[in-house]
């Protein structure tokens, strides 16, 4: 996470991190863990509806694919726990990268459980070199 | 949202209960905006 931060922030992205659970599980999450970037949250997931995130169905958990995304996570260190209190265990997240105004330049909604772009994804989305002041980077995203 | 598109200036809770809008965390020239399935 510290090093995937560092190459986004070489690059001139900072990161948001937006759950769906409650503001007191956020603090209680917040205590125990350190991910070095803001924390948001978003109980009543309007900000989800908002950026076209949808619900999962029951039986993609079975789906092949997504069983192979979790044992893979779960390779990597990754633990199944249970969601917190009034979170939706269906929901689907997503990642957005948005240039000043709030423009998309990187949209990648989750199409199942397990389906986040790696972090290559995300830089092959931003300019190769960190902006200078008002002067766009010369491979910067159209504006 | 696909790209190109300018996302809803939504409005986030934090921690300690206090609202934010997203707007407020655009401190960089890019925003990375990850929405969690859950946090646990």
């Amino acid at each position: 996470m510290a090093a995937a931060r560092e190459q986004l922030a070489a690059r001139g992205c900072s990161v948001l991190v937006v759950t769906q659970a409650q503001p007191k599980w956020l603090a209680h999450y917040a205590a125990r863990t350190n991910w070095g970037v803001p924390l948001a949250c978003d109980p009543e997931r309007r900000a989800y509806a908002a950026f076209g995130l949808g619900r999962a169905k029951w039986r993609t958990f079975f789906n092949p694919r997504v069983l192979w995304g979790y044992f893979r996570a779960m390779f990597r260190g990754y633990r199944v726990r249970a969601p917190y209190a009034d979170e939706d265990l269906l929901q689907l997240g997503g990642d957005f990268v948005l240039a000043k105004g709030l423009r998309a330049v990187f949209a990648r909604p989750s199409v199942n459980p397990t389906d986040r772009p790696t972090v290559s994804d995300v830089l092959a989305a931003l300019p190769s070199v960190p902006p200078m002041g008002d002067e766009p980077a010369p491979d910067a995203p159209p504006g | 949202m696909t790209v190109g598109d300018t996302a809803p200036d939504v409005e986030l809770l934090l921690a300690d209960g206090s609202a934010a809008r997203l707007s407020t965390f655009c401190a960089s020239e890019y925003l990375l905006v990850v929405f969690l399935r859950h946090l646990a």
